[in-house]
């Protein structure tokens, strides 16, 4: 059999994992690293990911897309010319190549996580960018559930806590760069059962970094409204830089050199808990949720499981111990926790011996139901709920419905989700006729079920017992079938653009990140970068091996100059190369000989 | 739910009905792991199914009613429950001797917890994995401790009684929207009286069908509580305490989810006043009845809160039942 990957598709990063030799076990990316960037960028005909497409998002910002996974199943993007599910797709397959590399064999078929919140739309666009890489995505877990099981079944601590069959109640805190679930769990031997989630698919690390930068657009009297796309989002990274700063001391302060707002952007941590006090404000809400749908109080929750790469902030956990009434909380490589735990999870769809017996059981997210005649104010159709919020998953609910008048031709049945009382409050996910041939009468009942599956798809039936009539709705997306058809013209579609290769990779990464500091530098050294970059493009042109030997120079030259940015230093920089050894002292001469061969015509 | 069907959920999972969810648990995780969802799902949804409703069941009060029609007599006479209590008192026997110094007042105020503890304790210690020592003689001593704690009731309840300010208190709230009796003068008066006895009958027929029926729409909602109030306060409303054809109406009436708390205790403890010292018939019936809706207050306050209603209840059960026995 061959083997199953999870695959954590993050907004800002992504991972991807595999069973190995009973625990779960990150795959690295052609860099090495365990984390790609969630970022797509395009260049013609050609798909840039991860690494190199994030540092195009200072270079090309219009032709390179973050934080996607937010308008997942929803508008198309970047010139509407993608959906999140394509640009998703983009990244699936290059963790399925990264995946196939290590594993040397042919990988088909993947579990994916998605936040605990994504709707059936979102999970549907989800399971579709799976199939567009080429991957059969047959499980789709919650974020929240799949740290929960990283937790619980890939950490010694985890093992121990569910050993029994006490109850134990968990509370999975995951605040990612550009999502917040929150979710509370109980757990005993081999059961990981979901009670109540809640959280906020607008809400995430990304906001932090937004509010030091709209504070610092304010602070030099400017209207954040106004600014350049690129600008902004040079300014944005020198806020992330900051808020990173800001973890380890009371006081940082960061160089800000987008064109037009120069200058330093300093914060202490009272100021930027102050400008955080929103966000805080807006955590608090979910953590409430699921507090109260479970009936809990804080005390009677046994541990806090910290996740994603913002809850790494202190004072994030800070403000988490202080209202769940905490001493200490459990954080555990947030970044990778629900890579990890969809290791396991396709461990048991493996069906390896080690987490055979393991049960994962999950809640639907939201209330689901139809909207009903509202007689007091005909305009506003009523809810009403036929899956309420946080029922257990696999579901399945009935509710009985009358016929409104006799001769009634159709009934138009639509699909909300949410809490509201008035059904256009609500969220539309779908909507379809049954078309009853002029046949209804008042009073004629008619069931409607919902059935709810292990992944969060929906399936609405319709039932009339007296007119002997059924009807089945999987719930088709306008936008998104998801039948063979659909799927093979979009892959044909997107065949037109071919992912760069992976040793091509590598040199690209090298150029953008060159042109990403000549963006951010100042100009003294703008000239002796763009000098660099235009010689590794023709040594590339030239003689592939020798550019590949240049590859390792340029990369310690550039690193040499981000710490040398990050360090504020750069008015004072002065080219240095004591650094270098010995081999790339030699390349760096073969580079001088270049630059003496140029001189003419580049001025 | 019928009590097939609540059986049945525990014949999926393989087990005797009980009420220890560690039992259940280890049921289900037994059960799921041999019809795994990824390789069974449909038999294991009828697996997470009932061990779902039962958790469901068993932590909530709307299954109380099925579980009090099945389980009751198991509950509070299994081994377990007694050799709960043993633990109990064996591992806190100072704490509960001081509790029994405090003085009757301090021990029914809303201020004094160490009785809703021992409640807490009891329940805790059910929940718990059998550590206390099977092999001591327990399955007789056991069940006089039941009859020990109930006797204590008893004593505390008779305490309350004969001590006037005490008895004021308990009682307060009853006398309070009970109107005071008078005899019928003559004849006239009394034929009067009849008819509207009859009215009443029907009104109470009223109140039971508005439970009955529907009560999720708001318009009955709201009639049942002014029926409610209305009908404590009716003159013949201890008339019809004493009827014990009213009986079956007034525990309806006392199962209808719209009855503002405060009323449906004073109801409750008006039926048991009244009832307790006639020897009726309907107290059998009465007896059956009086079970589940103990079992309800119990689910209902999660055993943190022994009224005085429960006390009472506890105490008129005990004798009802020692008066069957004779």
């Amino acid at each position: 059999m061959s083997k199953i990957i999870g695959i954590d598709l993050g907004t800002t990063n992504s991972l991807v994992t595999v069973w190995e030799d009973g625990k779960a076990v990150c795959i690295p990316n052609a860099y090495g690293d365990f984390l790609t960037p969630s970022v797509v960028s395009f260049d013609g005909e050609e798909v840039i990911v991860g690494k190199a497409a994030k540092e195009r998002l200072i270079t090309a910002p219009d032709d390179t897309i973050a934080s996607f996974k937010r308008n997942m199943g929803r508008k198309t993007l970047l010139k509407n010319k993608f959906t999140a599910a394509e640009l998703s797709s983009f990244i699936l397959k290059n963790l399925k190549a990264d995946a196939e590399r290590y594993l040397k064999e042919e990988v088909t078929e993947a579990v994916i996580s998605v936040p605990a919140y994504f709707d059936d739309k979102a999970r549907k666009a989800t399971k579709l960018a799976g199939e567009l890489a080429g991957l059969t995505v047959n499980r789709i877990i919650n974020e929240p559930s799949a740290a929960a099981l990283g937790y619980l079944k890939n950490t010694e601590k985890g093992r121990e806590l569910s050993g029994d069959f006490d109850n134990h109640k968990l509370l999975v805190f995951d605040f990612g760069g550009g999502t917040l679930d929150v979710s509370l769990l109980e757990t005993f031997e081999n059961v990981v059962e979901i009670i109540s989630v809640s959280g906020d698919n607008m809400q995430g690390g990304i906001d932090f970094d937004k509010a030091i930068a709209i504070n610092y657009i304010k602070s030099l009297d400017k209207d954040p409204a106004q600014i350049k796309p690129q600008d902004y989002n040079i300014i944005l990274e020198d806020a992330e830089a900051l808020k990173r700063k800001l973890s380890e001391k009371k006081e940082a302060s960061v160089k800000v050199n987008a064109k037009g707002y120069k200058g330093i952007m300093s914060l202490t941590m009272k100021e930027f808990a102050a400008l955080s006090a929103p966000i805080f404000k807006k955590i608090y809400v979910p953590i409430q949720n699921v507090l109260r749908d479970s009936g809990n109080k804080p005390e009677d929750i046994n541990e806090v499981i910290v996740v994603g790469g913002s809850g790494k902030m202190p004072i994030v956990q800070q403000y988490l111990k202080h209202i769940l009434k905490k001493d200490k909380l459990y954080v555990y490589e947030p970044d990778k926790i629900v890579a990890l735990g969809m290791g396991v999870y396709a461990g048991i769809k493996e069906r390896d011996e080690d987490v055979k017996d393991v049960i994962l059981t999950d809640v639907a997210p939201f209330s689901l139901g139809i909207s009903t005649v509202n007689y007091t104010n005909p305009e506003k159709p009523l809810s009403s709920f036929i899956i309420p919020r946080n029922t257990a998953l696999p579901a399945s609910r009935t509710h009985p419905y009358t016929v409104l008048y006799d001769g009634q031709g159709i009934i138009k049945v639509d699909i909300f989700q949410g809490e509201e009382m008035y059904a256009e409050e609500n969220r539309q996910i779908g909507s379809f006729e049954v078309n009853l041939h002029g046949l209804g009468k008042e009073g004629m009942l008619t069931y409607i079920t919902f059935t709810y599956d292990l992944n969060g798809f929906l399936i609405v039936n319709v039932d009339i017992p007296d007119l002997e009539m059924t009807q089945e709705e999987l719930f088709v997306d306008n936008e998104l079938g998801l039948d063979e058809e659909t799927v093979k013209k979009k892959v044909e579609q997107l065949k037109g653009l071919k992912l760069v290769s992976y040793e091509d990779e590598e040199n690209l990464r090298i150029i953008e990140w060159g042109k990403k500091l000549f963006v951010q530098c100042p100009d003294n050294i703008k000239r002796e970068i763009s000098k660099k970059i235009l010689f590794f493009e023709s040594k590339l042109a030239e003689d592939r091996y020798e550019a590949i030997k240049l590859r390792k120079y340029l990369k310690m030259y550039f690193l040499n100059i981000e710490m040398t940015i990050l360090k504020n230093l750069l008015e004072n920089y002065e080219y240095d190369d004591s650094w270098l050894d010995e081999e790339t002292r030699e390349s760096d001469e073969s580079f001088k000989r270049w630059e003496e061969d140029h001189k003419n015509d580049k001025e | 739910m019928i009590k097939n069907e609540f059986e049945s959920l525990f014949a999926i999972l393989g087990l005797a009905p009980t009420n220890d969810l560690k039992a259940i648990r280890k049921a289900y995780s037994k059960m799921s792991a041999k019809y795994h969802p990824e390789e069974n799902p449909e038999e294991w949804k009828k697996i997470h199914n009932a061990f779902k409703s039962l958790t469901e069941i068993l932590n909530n009060e709307k299954g109380m009613e099925e579980l009090a029609q099945i389980a009751f007599s198991e509950i509070l006479d299994t081994p377990k429950e007694k050799n709960a209590y043993y633990h109990v008192k064996g591992q806190k026997a100072e704490e509960l001797d001081k509790e029994a110094d405090i003085s009757i007042e301090s021990f029914l105020s809303k201020d004094n917890y160490s009785f809703y503890r021992f409640w807490d304790d009891l329940e805790k210690s059910i929940n718990e994995e059998d550590n206390t020592d099977e092999t001591s003689d327990t399955s007789d001593a056991g069940f006089d401790i039941i009859r020990e704690f109930v006797d204590a009731i008893d004593k505390t309840a008779e305490e309350i009684e004969s001590d006037d300010e005490a008895e004021e208190a308990f009682w307060a709230d009853i006398l309070s929207i009970m109107p005071e009796e008078k005899e019928p003068e003559d004849k006239a008066e009394a034929d009067r009286k009849r008819k509207e006895r009859d009215d009443l009958e029907f009104f109470a027929g009223l109140v039971k069908k508005a439970y009955a029926e529907d009560p999720w729409l708001p318009d009955k909602t709201v009639l049942t509580l002014k029926s409610m109030n209305e009908f404590m306060t009716h003159p013949l409303y201890r008339d019809m305490l004493r009827n014990s054809k009213f009986l079956p109406m007034l525990i309806e009436a006392l199962r209808g989810r719209y009855i503002e708390n405060d009323l449906k205790k004073a109801l409750l403890e008006d039926i048991v006043k009244t009832k307790e010292g006639s020897p009726d018939d309907s107290l059998n019936i009465f007896y059956e009845e009086l079970k589940s809706v103990i079992c309800e207050y119990n689910y209902k306050e999660r055993r943190y809160r022994p009224t005085g209603t429960m006390i009472a209840l506890s105490r008129a059960a005990e004798r009802i039942k020692a008066s069957r026995k004779k």
